[in-house]
């Protein structure tokens, strides 16, 4: 019976560091979801001992403009010593508030510690300025700023210093109250960037708008499953994709025109669905010359009640294009044409081929020149719209990444089988020294590699690269293992390791700008020794 | 800072000497790929006015196309000409800025999410 107690209160104690781990992450970014998958996520690594031994660990969870947090490194100690600020023409109002006299000048003081090269540091402060100002720490200088305000701006050291100032340049008259100055180290998140918006599918199976520069936790459609979707430039090419009497779209008066009737409820929840009618399945409707034989097209559609066959997205004369229909929204997806007849036009839906429906609710229609389909990309005027390629970079420094041996972990999907090298890993920022986690061009292949080592590549081909896997990736002298759903796949026990201090950087591609990572991951994490056979079973498994 | 440029070249040939001038890399499958971050789409020879086809996709009527090669890009991380003056203002790289076209409304093309006219220069 004690010895019930004592275990409780130690799965206790461990549920609470993990809650504490969550709580801090999502207290520090502006938008947290996912959690209870997340926390799941967390809670297997530590059931195998292994929280501790995971320097980065990034679930799909957390995220803020332009970031994208990990749960682990991050401390939230504060580094700036807001008591050693003093210098000429400021005066302290002791509640770590400073004011500028109106004759500029610096403001200097100390960290409690050295930066370290290559670390990332939130620095923030809220400001009341006229005229123009600086800060400097780490070896950088922040952009000048002449606006007042709450500031936020995300620092890579370039030297290891403890000095740190503000600086008002004295021209004019300036003045300047700063406060809430804060500097902490979150070296374990990452840089997103998409310089566009974007959609989603939501933990309610709706299709949602995200602003530019906000990174996706995208969902399955039926809402589960949550991952972070990352994805390359594409245009859709058909305007008007959820107005169907807009544009060209028509039936060319062939057969019996189709009547339609808007306002019906659509996936993103709005009522700009249509319903498209062809009692005599004479006819159809399309948008032409917009396409290509070999583009990928895509439309959400649904039964008016129970079920049925249409084909969606080309001519009738193709066989790829059939599909069964329910009352839920489904969207359908059509790679490339089986017949050249109407194959340059995107066909809503074709009601003269073998189709059974004669009514049915269609939004959202899609026309991408790639091989595989993206995310929605809404064309509400007569344009064709572009969603912008997206990027997951700059974290890991050399403390969080042990050069010698070590670990990478990751739990991810392809987007396709498209032949393309999609990479994600550590790196020194060149190809010369990297561990890399790829999908390369041979089919459903999985490669690891250990640039800058003796060790070889190593590679598995598992059923479907777009099915999730849990792939972790080993090094250390004279042991390399590539692990892949919970088997050791591929090993060389011939070669040496790292230096101390080579790896510096975790990135989706692949260590320098190219071959970057498109598809979709649920868990990444980097562990400072290389893991036992057990622990690596029991991770991947 | 993100502007947004369209702009309009004599030929393909130009426009893809000014793309590549941005920089290239070299993939491990030997593929050419940008190494700026900028985004480049290609629109071609834009359609002025719309042709018209029959459902097999046999043209009744051409479209009249504009006699430019035409290309929109979302510049990314523009740094300002003047960082220190009052009025921020930015400029694409060189040998951009001559080819640039200014519209009133968006266009043919447009990406997703930002507005044309509160991003152009």
């Amino acid at each position: 019976m004690l010895g019930l107690r004592i275990a409780l209160s130690v799965a206790k104690g461990v549920i609470d560091e993990i809650g504490g781990l969550l709580s801090k992450l999502a207290r520090r970014s502006t938008y947290s979801e996912n959690l209870a998958d997340s926390r799941a996520i967390v809670s297997d690594i530590d059931s195998y001992d292994l929280l501790d031994k995971a320097t980065i660990l990034l679930t799909p969870t957390a995220t803020s403009d332009a970031r994208v947090h990990s749960v682990k490194t991050y401390t939230g100690d504060e580094l700036l010593d807001v008591s050693s600020l003093s210098g000429t023409n400021w005066t302290a109002d002791g509640s770590g508030g400073f004011t500028n006299n109106g004759s500029g000048e610096g403001l200097n003081g100390s960290l409690n510690e050295n930066t370290i090269i290559g670390a990332t540091y939130k620095f923030t402060f809220d400001v009341t300025i006229s005229g123009i100002a600086n800060a400097t720490f780490g070896g950088v200088t922040i952009p000048v700023f002449t606006t007042s305000g709450s500031k936020e701006y995300y620092v890579i050291a370039t030297s290891s210093s403890t000095s740190f100032s503000f600086y008002l340049a004295p021209s004019g008259s300036p003045s300047m109250f700063v406060n809430n100055i804060s500097i902490v180290d979150v070296s374990s998140d990452f840089d997103f960037d998409r310089a566009s918006s974007a959609t989603r599918i939501n933990s309610d199976a709706n299709v949602e708008d995200i602003t530019s520069d906000l990174a996706r936790i995208n969902y399955d459609s039926n809402g589960d499953n949550g991952h972070i979707l990352l994805e390359p430039t594409s245009t859709n090419l058909v305007p008007y994709s959820e107005n169907f009497e807009g544009g060209s779209w028509t039936n060319e008066s062939i057969g019996t025109t189709p009547t339609l009737e808007g306002g019906y409820t659509a996936p993103d929840g709005s009522n700009s669905a249509y319903k498209i009618s062809n009692a005599n399945q004479d006819s159809f409707w399309y948008y032409p010359s917009v396409a290509d034989s070999d583009d990928s097209r895509t439309i959400w559609a649904r039964t008016v009640s129970g079920t049925g066959t249409a084909q969606l997205t080309s001519h009738n004369s193709n066989t790829n294009n059939t599909f069964n229909l329910t009352e839920t929204w489904q969207r359908f997806e059509v790679n490339g044409t089986t017949s050249g007849t109407g194959s340059t036009s995107f066909y809503a839906v074709d009601f003269r081929g073998s189709g059974t429906l004669t009514e049915l609710l269609v939004w959202g229609a899609q026309l991408e020149a790639l091989s595989y389909a993206t995310s929605y990309i809404p064309t509400l005027t007569g344009s064709t719209v572009t969603r912008a390629t997206e990027t997951l970079t700059g974290s890991g420094n050399s403390t969080l990444i042990n050069s010698t041996e070590g670990v990478l972990y990751a739990e991810i999907a392809a987007l396709a089988d498209d032949g393309t090298y999609r990479e994600l890993g550590l790196s020194d920022g060149t190809t010369s020294n990297r561990v890399l986690i790829s999908f390369i061009n041979s089919t459903n292949q999985i490669r690891a590699n250990f640039n800058g080592t003796g060790g070889d590549n190593l590679f598995y081909t598992v059923t479907d690269i777009k099915d999730f896997h849990k792939v972790a990736v080993k090094w250390k002298a004279n042991d390399f293992a590539l692990w892949v759903d919970g088997v050791e796949r591929d090993t060389d026990t011939s070669g040496s390791s790292f230096s101390s201090n080579t790896l510096n950087s975790l990135k989706f591609n692949s260590g320098v700008s190219g071959d970057k990572f498109y598809g979709k991951c649920k868990a990444l994490a980097v562990f400072n020794e290389a893991l036992s056979d057990t622990e690596l079973t029991n991770l991947t498994s | 800072m993100k502007k947004i440029g369209k702009y309009e070249f004599d030929d393909s040939v130009q426009a893809e000497s000014k793309i590549n001038a941005l920089g290239t890399t070299t993939t491990e499958l030997g593929d050419v790929v940008p190494s700026h971050n900028h985004i480049i789409v290609r629109l071609g020879y834009i359609v002025l006015e719309q042709g018209e086809y029959n459902e097999s996709g046999e043209q009744t009527k051409a479209p009249v196309l504009s006699d430019k090669y035409h290309v929109d890009v979302l510049w990314k991380g523009l740094e300002p000409v003047d960082a220190e003056a009052e009025v921020l203002s930015y400029v694409e790289p060189s040998g951009w800025e001559s080819n640039r076209i200014e519209l009133d409304n968006n266009g043919v093309h447009s990406f997703m999410g930002l507005d044309y006219q509160e991003y152009k220069f």
